[in-house]
């Protein structure tokens, strides 16, 4: 009986994972989040063992902004995870992943160079992000999220991107 | 007993449908726990916040994805551009492949522009590629960008009717190992290998690869009394690509390449004795280094150098051998011009030099020859309001066979809502003279006399001419990109191409009268003109996760303005349709449907033989992933018929070159593709 009833729950999950169709994007770019930063590896100076990773959010996405407080408790390989609102490219020190929105306010480079400072992996969804100078794209395809790497930026902050990573991104630069 | 179970299975599974609102809320956390290849599964209700760049560019502009060449279950290059609208890519025989977009798709096309990774891979000894030459894995391959229409603003001459721009991924992006083995009734075997690595502190990646293919003989068309096509083919290449980054940004890359194949064919020969169809062996090798050093500049500004070498021998018995020498030059520099203004310039400098051996039905002017091509380039795009773009571009060519040509143009997008795009473009281009067109000296046609009314034989002989004139085109563009809800989109380009100055062979007769045999030798000139006007549209719906319909459809009509000879308009299909049915039964099967229909040549009255028939085709690819590194393709060809793909009836004399179609039969090809 237990058998069938798990033969049930397997056949709902299915038509579950059918009805991902329409998934919150919101949540989806959450959970890319979250990963890019399982897979890339910070300088011991940026962030020594076990000290917290500070995943810091840049304006304009308020559902982003509500919802990455609902996974502040998920660590991130071992370390527990802080989330933090950044108001302004001022305050992305100590930041050690920075995400911008498209919706993001006024010009994109005062960002980047921040978050450069700071050694911080930039990610976002804003179009042609990695041409900008950012260092992980997330670029709608077909209605699934892909997502482009630009190395070279990644490398210029010193961090490590794992070649998994490497291997799932649709273009590396 | 049963009854109390299907309840209790009913009732937990009913809690768990009751629970798919509470499920949405509490999604994040679900969605942080998944891996990344689940994320990358998912499907969104609505993705674009703002459109990609793609989606504002005012030209006729279609990618493939290495997703699409994966699903195609295409074994070449040539084949997967079939996937675009407005390509014309047809295999000829076993081992030969022509494509061409708006018009003009014969064995040697030699208006459309073929890069790979920026470097120009296109022979001047005819101004075209030889597909069967294009063997590196297709796995390596990130996109394909296909350029329709003029390009030559940027791209320059020979970008006439367009660019195929193929990327490869950075050595980066394929660390470890992978193998590709595979059999087919049609390519016999072919089998890939790749693999990938990095030096200790992630600044330095590599990838070597090596690639070997063969194809048995088809049939040849019924109208050669059926046999052995004698198409037979074989292919080795190797390679490696590196890249680099460096402390400050830059990044560099380099690639080298070496490739040697045979392949057998059949070609009508026309000499002083008589016609016959040949049996040949072509052997084509050659090698190439590629090196790119590119940096990021502040405020979104790039600048990058690329140099290449290519050395390439082409042994073709009865014609020619080709041995050639060719060094590539190129700079460009992109930059941001105040607030509303991008910038792009650059400069290519390109000189190949040569030595050829003419054949038995090939005589040389000179044999041997250095030819300097020289480009420079300005591209500036302007901001005009929020929603208006206008791009004025202009590029400066010097071959030297007709000298400087102007190629400018003016392209304007509006975006009318967030998701309709409207652009139009006028532009001309140019196609420069080949090396061909300007020193060969080739047989074309043998005429048998009679000896009882002394008429002579008469051999036609090509001549080539060294005060030729580039080729000329003026074209009109209006597309519309839309994107209907997340999971619909279309793109609609209509366009008129007016050509002028085209080569025909009918320029000035001379006789050289003789008996047996009189000689007519027929210069090249300038005097074409033609005009091609079509459409081309694709579609692409995902009617829900499970289900995909891509369509690439293309009308086109052509009209003669002044007699070419040949005539090219009898190498222009009314129609071209590509439509694709994906199915994901499950998360580790897809089943692909592929339907491809390629409407008649029209041909004229006075060139009935390059007259075609119309032809479908029909493929079916089943793919299996048992497991994340494992994958096994089944794919199916032609399986409505097998069929004489590229002509039919007495269309003997199909391209300029002489050579013969094989008929390409059903066919099946099982893969094993393994990553370690």
């Amino acid at each position: 009986m237990r058998c069938r009833l798990r033969n049930m729950h397997a056949l709902w999950g299915l038509l579950l994972v059918g009805t991902a169709w329409g998934q919150d994007p919101v949540d989806v770019r959450i959970g890319f989040l979250l990963n890019f930063a399982r897979f890339v590896e910070w300088p011991e100076t940026q962030l020594p063992q076990h000290a917290p990773l500070r995943v810091c959010l840049a304006p304009g996405d308020v559902t982003m902004d509500n919802r990455l407080a609902r996974v502040a408790q998920e660590d991130i390989k071992g370390r527990p995870m802080q989330v933090k609102q950044v108001a302004r490219d001022n305050d992305v020190k100590g930041c050690h992943v920075l995400y911008l929105p498209a919706e993001t306010p006024g010009e994109l480079s005062p960002w980047l160079n921040a978050a450069l400072q700071t050694g911080a992996l930039t990610v976002g969804d804003l179009p042609d992000f990695i041409q900008q100078g950012g260092m992980i794209g997330l670029v709608p395809v077909g209605g699934r999220y892909r997502f482009d790497i630009n190395l070279g930026v990644a490398r210029q902050a010193d961090l490590r991107v794992s070649s998994q990573l490497l291997k799932l991104a649709g273009t590396v630069k | 007993m049963k009854f109390t179970a299907f309840i209790h299975g009913f009732s937990a599974s009913a809690l768990t449908l009751l629970a798919v609102p509470a499920l949405a809320v509490d999604g994040t956390e679900k969605v942080a726990q998944l891996s990344l290849e689940d994320l990358m599964k998912i499907e969104v209700t609505s993705v674009s916040k703002k459109p990609q760049r793609l989606a504002h560019v005012a030209a006729a502009v279609h990618v493939i994805s290495a997703e699409d060449i994966r699903l195609s279950g295409a074994n070449s290059i040539a084949e997967v551009l079939r996937l675009a609208p407005g390509m014309d890519a047809t295999r000829f025989s076993a081992n030969r492949w022509s494509a061409s977009a708006r018009g003009f798709a014969e064995l040697l096309a030699d208006k459309l522009l073929v890069l790979v990774d920026g470097r120009n891979a296109f022979n001047p000894a005819f101004s075209g590629v030889m597909w069967q030459d294009f063997q590196f894995p297709l796995e390596d391959i990130e996109r394909i960008e296909v350029i329709r229409g003029p390009a030559a603003a940027i791209w320059g001459s020979n970008g006439m009717n367009g660019v195929i721009n193929i990327i490869t991924r950075s050595a980066a992006s394929t660390p470890g190992g992978l193998a590709v083995l595979g059999t087919s009734t049609l390519d016999e075997s072919y089998g890939r290998v790749r693999w990938g690595g990095q030096n200790a502190d992630g600044s330095l990646f590599y990838r070597v690869y090596g690639s070997t293919q063969h194809a048995s003989a088809q049939r040849a068309p019924a109208s050669l009394g059926g046999g052995s096509g004698q198409d037979a083919y074989g292919t080795e290449s190797a390679g490696l690509r590196l890249d680099g980054y460096l402390a400050a940004g830059a990044r560099w890359d380099m690639s080298a390449d070496f490739f040697s194949n045979h392949s057998d064919g059949l070609a009508l020969m026309h000499q002083a004795s008589g016609t016959t169809i040949d049996q040949q062996t072509e052997r084509h090798r050659g090698t190439t280094l590629r090196a790119r050093y590119e940096k990021g500049m502040d405020g979104g500004g790039n600048l990058q150098f690329q140099g290449a070498y290519a050395q390439t021998t082409l042994r073709i018995p009865y014609v020619m051998t080709d041995e050639r020498n060719t060094v590539d030059l190129d700079m460009q520099h992109r930059f941001q011009m105040g607030k509303q203004q991008e910038l792009v310039w650059g400069i290519n400098y390109r000189l190949s030099s040569d030595t050829i051996t003419p054949g038995l039905v090939m005589h040389m002017d000179t044999p041997s020859r250095r030819m300097n091509y020289l480009g420079l380039f300005a591209q500036d795009e302007i901001n005009l309001a929020d929603t208006w773009r206008l791009t004025l571009g202009l590029r400066m060519d010097r071959n030297p066979i007709s000298g400087w040509d102007a190629q400018p143009t003016a392209r304007l997008s509006w975006n009318l809502q967030p998701n309709q795009t409207i652009w139009g473009a006028l532009s001309k281009a140019a196609r420069a003279p080949s090396r061909a067109d300007a020193g060969f000296n080739r047989n074309l046609a043998y005429i048998p006399g009679t000896l009882a009314s002394y008429v002579p034989n008469t051999l036609l002989v090509l001549h080539g001419a060294e005060d030729l004139r580039s080729e000329q085109l003026k074209a009109a563009e209006l597309g519309l990109r839309s994107q209907w809800a997340s999971a619909l989109s279309t793109d609609l380009v209509l366009f008129t191409h007016r050509y002028d100055q085209l080569l025909r062979t009918a320029g000035q007769m001379t006789p050289v009268p003789g008996f047996p045999l009189t000689v007519v030798n027929i210069d090249i000139g300038n005097g074409g003109a033609m005009t091609v006007n079509g459409a081309e549209l694709a579609a692409d719906w995902r009617i829900n996760p499970a289900w995909r319909l891509q369509l690439a459809q293309t009308w086109n009509s052509v009209t003669q303005d002044s007699t070419v000879t040949p005539d090219p308009t009898g190498t222009l299909p009314k129609s071209i349709t590509s439509l694709r049915l994906s199915w994901t039964p499950a998360s580790r099967i897809n089943i692909d449907a592929w339907l491809r229909h390629t409407g008649a040549r029209p041909g004229v009255p006075s060139h009935t033989q390059l007259q075609r028939n119309a032809f479908s085709g029909f493929d079916l690819r089943l793919g299996w992933t048992p497991r994340k590194n494992m994958a096994w393709s089944l794919v199916g060809q032609n399986l409505n018929q097998g069929s004489c793909d590229a002509l039919s009836g007495s269309a003997l004399v199909a391209s300029n070159t002489g050579a013969i179609p094989s008929c390409q039969p059903r066919s099946l090809l099982a893969q094993l593709r393994l990553e370690f």
